[in-house]
């Protein structure tokens, strides 16, 4: 009988270690989903070139700077730039084999030094705000609105444009490596997987090379994310991609433009909460609003009309 | 006879004295009694409902109020309701929760279809725009002399001697004609500001090409309500033609046609766009707004008349209600006069709209016939439910005719069709 307890006992601690294991590793994930579009983990094999990946441009850019490369720089992976990594790594005393991998990406990022940031001093009380700049290229912590600390990023290349809003962060992980360096942050962005994280390509900050995140030093990721929660808000200002103002603007409707028109209803005193690039409920009815107060109709053509009236036409 | 003394030593005062007898005493008694019934009739059936003065101190008041139009160069109105607020908190002790809601929310509350039991009725409400009239107003007639609003203002809330809104200003509609300085359409350049114009001088300029929207609510309104017209087949049609032959075939989007000089006038043009058109002119160029003009030979401007409506039956929260209805309909007029070139409601005010509209004398005197000879009352839910839908129904089939997509017998076929599906209940 005591025997039994015994087993019965164990079996449990047992499930429950399982279950805790499990939880911390969701908790953790060491791969997330939201950013394998614009972030391969996978290696850059040279046996199936030519290949085009987001990462053959800072792989490109890397190794025109140490004097490895001298082609275009763009993000196909061909045999010009698999003879300049094998080259690189023979220089570093790796396999020259041209695959691209962690350890490649390591020893491409050596000697870059973190430029020393500004001792901002203890973080004050007060509600913590992000904003990021992608015309300066910089991330700044606002404390109740005032600047506390800024870092310098890498954003959106101009093929991917780091989407311009207010998002707020969904969700937050830990020792992610690879391309996310050692912290990522998600944000709500509703057309695409978008956060901000850290790189194991340092070389890029104070660039446009991500395919729409926020890249940060390691360093100051590491610190961005013990300061900030989910739910921290996250505005994100600066270059727009070419928008289609003649796109149908219906309930449900998400995008960059809906972002600007969002803008515009604030701007003329009809605010709809955060600029979040949904066409939801609230905005909906504070374009109804507005349209009924320029004595409009309802539906397309109204939008339309506002569109001209908050001038976003040819933005 | 004289009567008794009062006092030690003497009197100061002497006065006479009715000597009491049985009879006299009855007498006394009963007429204090038929005075005493007929003071609680008066103050029953007379107009003085809510007394002078309430102790308001434990009033909250719901107020609904509507978002205004923020405009680059012109004074933040939500401000200015804030700061209202804050000094009838200050001076009352009343308490007020103001929401900034939607017209559409505004709207279902007045035509009675705002889901009662899930929020809260408020005690105060600005009506809109386009405003109606509602079972749940209250007659404010008591707190409020119509007599200082301009008749036209006072007239549009009245029905059977109760005024049922506090007027706040006069939101005219009209056409938006461009004109070059010194050209065909250009208006009068200031002077003789103040004097009677001569016979024929503030004649209405007549755009050529008009762009016009068929979808805006206020496009067969503006024709057929400010005339009296009815909302029948022949007079929607003869309308139709009208606008195909002055103003133009249909442009499916009358701002860009506007914008690149396609149409020098627009149609339907209301307070709110107009201030937009006006800060967007050239200098040397300019727009004026004259009334619609229609087949129906009435050269008037179609207007609302918006107000703060009291929603709560009598005491303390009433007088309170209505006392801050006064004071924002006030200073929404004010606001609207300065900044949207309206006609506040208060006569006393009237200053404002002459020295600050920005428009002219002829521009102003052309509003203020108008309103002068406006016969404009508030319409019921029901009609007003009804004009809407009417509306609704007959948008496409005036779009397609003034496109030239249908033939006018079309045109009559679906009129009649649209008529006969929106009947009155």
């Amino acid at each position: 009988m005591r025997v039994r307890r015994r087993i019965l006992a164990a079996v449990a601690i047992g499930v429950l270690v399982l279950v805790s294991i499990a939880a911390s590793g969701a908790a953790s994930p060491q791969n997330p989903d939201f950013v394998q579009r614009d972030e391969p983990t996978e290696p850059l094999i040279p046996s199936r070139v030519p290949v085009r990946r987001n990462d053959v441009y800072d792989l490109k850019v890397r190794l025109a700077e140490l004097g490895f490369y001298s082609g275009p720089i763009d993000d196909v992976y061909d045999e010009a730039a698999v003879n300049a990594v094998k080259a690189f790594q023979k220089s570093y005393w790796l396999t020259p084999d041209g695959v691209v991998e962690s350890t490649t990406w390591r020893a491409l990022g050596h000697g870059i030094v973190r430029p020393a940031t500004v001792d901002a001093g203890p973080v004050p009380d007060g509600i913590i705000e992000i904003e990021v700049d992608t015309i300066t290229l910089t991330l700044t912590v606002l404390v109740d609105g005032k600047p506390w600390k800024t870092y310098p990023i890498a954003g959106g290349k101009w093929t991917d444009l780091t989407p311009v809003g207010e998002w707020k962060i969904v969700d937050k992980g830990y020792k992610v490596g690879g391309p996310f360096g050692s912290r990522w942050m998600a944000l709500n962005v509703p057309w695409g997987n978008y956060g901000i994280h850290g790189t194991d390509r340092p070389w890029s900050i104070g660039s446009y090379a991500s395919a729409g995140c926020v890249r940060m030093f390691n360093e100051d990721i590491e610190e961005l994310y013990d300061l900030v929660d989910i739910g921290t808000r996250v505005r994100i200002k600066g270059y727009l991609p070419p928008l289609d103002w003649d796109r149908p603007f219906t309930y449900g409707t998400e995008g960059q433009e809906v972002v600007l028109l969002q803008e515009g209803l604030r701007r003329f005193g009809f605010d709809a909460g955060p600029c979040d690039g949904i066409l939801g409920e609230k905005t909906e009815a504070m374009l109804d609003d507005m349209a009924s107060v320029f004595g409009f109709g309802k539906g397309r053509a109204a939008v339309r009309d506002l569109i001209t009236i908050m001038g976003l036409r040819g933005r | 006879m004289a009567g008794r003394l009062h006092g030690k030593g003497g009197s100061r005062w002497a006065y006479p004295l009715p000597r009491r007898t049985k009879g006299s005493t009855r007498r006394f008694t009963c007429s204090l009694m038929v005075l005493t019934i007929a003071a609680l009739l008066a103050s029953c059936l007379g107009r003085p409902e809510v007394p002078d003065t309430y102790d308001l101190r434990n009033v909250r008041l719901v107020v609904w109020d509507a978002l205004q139009v923020k405009f680059p160069d012109s004074a933040d109105y939500s401000e200015e309701v804030s700061r209202v607020i804050q000094e009838f908190c200050r001076e009352t002790g009343a308490t007020v929760d103001l929401r900034y809601a939607e017209r559409r929310e505004i709207l279902d509350l007045l035509t009675g279809t705002y889901p009662k039991d899930t929020t809260e009725v408020p005690h105060l409400v600005f009506s809109g725009e386009y405003p109606v009239l509602s079972d749940r107003l209250e007659d404010v007639s008591h707190a409020v002399d119509p007599d200082i609003f301009l008749d036209a203002a006072a007239n549009y809330w009245t029905r059977d001697g109760k005024l049922l809104g506090i007027p706040a200003f006069i939101h005219w509609t009209g056409t938006a004609v461009k004109y070059q300085a010194g050209g065909e359409h250009a208006p009068e350049n200031g002077e003789g500001e103040g004097r009677d114009l001569e016979e024929g001088e503030a004649q209405v300029p007549r755009p050529s090409r008009t762009a016009y929207w068929t979808d805006s609510p206020l496009f067969l309104r503006c024709a057929l309500d400010v005339s009296g017209m009815e909302w029948g087949a022949e007079t929607v049609l003869q309308y139709a033609e009208w606008v195909r032959e002055n103003y133009g075939s249909f442009h499916d989007d009358p701002l860009s046609a506007w914008e690149h000089g396609l149409a020098d006038a627009l149609y339907p043009v209301n307070p709110y766009l107009y201030k937009w058109l006006e800060a967007r002119e050239e200098e040397g160029s300019g727009i004026t707004i004259v009334p619609p003009g229609t087949h129906f030979d009435d050269d008037r401007f179609y207007y609302t008349v918006p107000a703060y409506l009291v929603l709560c039956e009598g005491g303390a929260e009433k007088a309170a209600a209505v006392e801050l209805g006064r004071r924002l309909a006030k200073s929404l007029g004010r606001w609207a006069a300065r900044t949207l070139a309206c006609v506040p409601a208060l006569v006393d005010d009237m200053s404002i709209f002459n020295l600050e509209s920005g428009f002219d004398y002829a521009e102003r005197k052309r509003i203020w016939d108008s309103v002068v000879t406006g016969e404009a009352k508030a319409p019921e839910a029901a009609e007003y439910l009804q004009v809407v839908s009417l509306a609704g129904a007959l948008e496409a089939p005036l779009r397609e005719f003034l496109s030239g997509r249908i033939s006018r017998q079309d045109l009559e076929g679906l009129i009649h069709e649209a008529l006969s599906r929106n009947t009155r209940p």
